[in-house]
């Protein structure tokens, strides 16, 4: 039972309480296209201080060394440039964009990958996404939809903080199975997130555990629901076409969703009740909306907003209109003859966002963080950089060796090990399709020369696909989410390591239990 | 360029002459190519006959002008030169009795295998290796080994055949250490009359200018100098982050 906390501040008379919660709600006064100064606390300092000159003695280390037998010299300038970024991205030291301007210029410089492939990252589906997603997201924001929105779901459920993050992951895994791409479900829901944080006291400026915790927690919800479902996400199916044209084992929607949804379930409840009470512990006074007069004065705010007006009913249909199109992609073929992508669908509804008359927002009103498109390319750059040069394959594959599983080797310690690399594995790719190309040849492999059947390894392997949650760089949705600034990547770390871990112990013992209940695993 | 029209040119060549002569099926073909400093080659095939039916086969060789060249598993009066367009082959007689199966390995040195010249940016040299059937109904196991000249090592592979089958499907090659030296290894299965292997990428010398070390390392020790505020002062220098 939840202790009962009153208001953060008595209430003021009525026009100085209208002036602050319109104040408060004013998403425009947070634009995600300003970056909000953040204090760091003294770890932060340290980690910042230590950083750089750690980074770059690991980019030395790597660079000068002999080049490892099978691999190439391009594929060690790669692994040592992305070393270095990953680390100036999780210390900090610079800002992560500039971390992502000096890795893609370190990739140029030392012959890691030609200027031609880094420059044209900046032109890849997912920054096309992003931009588009911030469009249809800006005017959600300016027509107050999304304050209506918000408003809604936390008089309904926003009694308590835990209540509130709640109802957003029970959100998450609704749009899961409907929607199969992570990004437009972190777009949708965005500004609800933006609203709500700001009623429970958290911005872009000044942060609050609440804020740090309903981000992270819907991070984890959109990456790891879609492990529920095979259609959730790509990668799912090309890691079960994968396992049927290298096995020839056959795997329905049911057996996938019937493995794992449980898993998922377990895992996400784990974090959601776990997560405010020992990783970012939320203080009594976030754990309550910061607007004096608690939930009545949001009730009453949620009337005065009155009836929906014509710019939020375009809006609604705009966005509806982009999310039929998400929703119904495999009818898309039977329709129209071709199949509109999520990109496309995107673009669709903010040609109509920006014609004349009929749309809703100038180009000058639209908050694109590009900052964030920076950071996003960099990312993306080392990341195709480092599948381009064979070096992640290289990496994988020699710690794989390196674990020594040789036949004999129990299935118990082979099926541990095959979780935890493939989970953990996540931190150093920023596709979850490339992840997945590279790591399931090699399971399905290990599981035929080891003689395991090939199911018994290979699905739970697939099951951790989704499983992109350790960085902001990890998943296309953390670096929407991580555009809010409410949370640091350190923060984003301890959450998404500590779910990975959960998730490979929950997978671990379905692996003993359910699913050899289900005749997955001997 | 050249040699790629010349490579091709001879395939065609090969082709021909091997429709109008005998084509029989191979066990193995494994090529390895030692490349030289001075872009030179030395160049080993071995071939694994299943028997030794048939009329003369057509070996190309890859230069007009093979050096050192030496047979090994065939008898001296079965082995001829023969020249056609410039380009050289080597004809087996392999007809008459024999045991099942012959291995006979080719040896011989070519100059040029790859420009020795000034390197190109970042000190990166082209190589280019093709191999097309132009002798075999099918070849049932092919390598290719391409070692390096000592000191050098693989930077990129630009193009190679076979393509994987499927995305996720293993690539034809793979980087090896052979005595020290940078290797790789191309390989296939049933290669048909006129199948092509192909391995394109770029070498480097494996030795990097020590400047960027030394750079490095004098920026990061500035920085732990003159950034150490960091610690002390609540406005950090570096400013804020997204």
């Amino acid at each position: 039972m939840e202790k009962e906390y009153p208001p953060a501040r008595p209430p003021d008379g009525p026009a100085v309480q209208q002036a602050e919660i319109d104040a408060l709600l004013d998403l425009e006064k947070h634009k995600l296209s300003t970056i909000p100064e953040r204090r760091p606390n003294t770890a932060e300092k340290w980690m910042k201080y230590l950083g750089f000159p750690g980074g770059l003695a690991v980019f030395l280390l790597l660079y000068y060394m002999p080049t490892p037998a099978g691999l190439t010299a391009s594929g060690q300038a790669v692994l040592a440039c992305f070393s270095l970024a990953l680390i100036w991205w999780i210390c900090e030291p610079v800002p992560t964009y500039l971390t992502s301007l000096i890795l893609m210029l370190a990739l140029v410089f030392t012959n890691g990958w030609d200027e031609d492939h880094v420059l044209s990252v900046l032109g890849y589906d997912v920054i096309w996404l992003n931009v588009l997603a911030f469009v249809l997201s800006s005017i959600l924001v300016k027509t107050n939809l999304a304050r209506r929105l918000a408003l809604h779901l936390i008089v309904r459920f926003g009694h308590n903080a835990s209540k509130m993050i709640l109802a957003f992951l029970i959100l998450q895994l609704c749009l899961a199975p409907l929607i199969p791409a992570t990004a437009p479900r972190a777009v949708m829901t965005l500004p609800l997130m933006l609203v709500v944080a700001a009623i429970y006291g958290s911005t872009s400026d000044k942060s609050n555990a609440f804020g740090r915790n309903l981000m992270l927690q819907n991070l984890l919800g959109v990456n790891i629901f879609s492990s529920g479902f095979m259609t959730g996400s790509t990668a799912n199916l090309i890691g079960i076409s994968l396992i049927m044209s290298l096995s020839g084992e056959k795997v329905y929607y049911t057996d996938w969703m019937r493995a794992n949804l449980p898993v998922v379930i377990i895992t996400m409840g784990i974090m959601w009740f776990l997560a405010p009470r020992l990783l970012i512990r939320l203080k009594p006074e976030e754990k309550k909306p910061v607007i004096p007069g608690g939930i009545e004065t949001l009730k009453r705010q949620l009337e005065r907003m009155g009836k929906f007006s014509f710019s939020e009913k375009k809006a609604a249909a705009i966005f509806g209109l982009v999310i039929f199109l998400w929703v119904t992609d495999r009818f898309h073929m039977q329709w129209f003859g071709f199949e509109i992508d999520p990109v496309m669908a995107a673009m669709a509804g903010v040609i109509i966002t920006f014609l004349p008359k009929i749309g809703i927002i100038k180009w000058n009103e639209a908050d694109i963080p590009w900052h964030l498109m920076i950071f996003s390319a960099g990312a993306y750059a080392g990341g195709l950089a480092l599948d381009n040069s064979g070096a992640a394959k290289w990496a994988i594959g020699n710690l794989f060796q390196y674990l020594h599983i040789v036949k004999g080797t129990s299935f118990l310690l082979v099926y541990v090990i095959i979780i935890a690399v493939n989970m953990y594995s996540h931190v150093f790719f920023t596709s979850k399709t490339m992840r997945t190309i590279i790591m399931m040849p090699m399971v399905i492999a290990i599981a035929q020369q080891l003689g395991f059947p090939t199911l018994s390894l290979a699905l739970p392997a697939a099951f951790t696909i989704d499983w992109v949650v350790a960085l902001p760089i990890s998943a296309k949705p953390n670096v929407i989410l991580f555009s809010t600034g409410q949370y640091s990547v350190l923060d984003n770390i301890k959450y998404g390591l500590t779910a990975a871990t959960i998730g490979i112990g929950i997978l671990v013992l379905a692996g003993l239990t359910w699913f050899r209940w289900l005749g997955i695993t001997p | 360029m050249k040699t790629t029209v010349r490579l091709l040119g001879s395939a065609l060549l090969g082709l021909v002459l091997c429709l109008t002569g005998s084509a029989r099926e191979l066990s193995s073909y494994e090529e390895t190519v030692a490349l030289r400093p001075d872009g030179s080659a030395e160049i080993r095939l071995v071939l694994i006959f299943p028997d030794v039916a048939g009329a003369e086969t057509l070996i190309p060789l890859r230069s007009a002008s093979p050096q050192a060249l030496d047979v090994k598993g065939l008898e001296p009066e079965r082995v001829r030169l023969v020249e056609n367009d410039g380009r050289r082959f080597l004809a087996l007689d392999l007809s008459g009795s024999g045991p099942a199966s012959r291995t006979v390995e080719i040896t011989f040195r070519m100059e040029s295998f790859f420009k020795a010249g000034p390197a190109g940016a970042f000190g990166n040299r082209d190589l280019a290796y093709r191999f097309v059937n132009v002798t075999f109904d099918r070849i049932d196991k092919f390598a290719a080994i391409l070692i390096l000249p000592p000191g050098n090592v693989y930077n990129t592979v630009d193009d190679f055949l076979p393509k994987a089958k499927a995305s996720g499907g293993a690539v034809p090659y793979g980087f090896v250490r052979t005595e020290g030296r940078d290797a790789a290894r191309l390989t296939a299965e049933n290669l048909k009359l006129g199948d092509e292997a192909r391995f394109v990428g770029t070498f480097k010398s494996g030795r990097k200018p020590p400047i960027l070390l030394w750079v490095l390392l004098a920026a990061a020790v500035a920085y732990l100098v003159f950034f150490r505020g960091i610690l002390k002062n609540e406005k950090n220098v570096t400013g804020p982050k997204p």
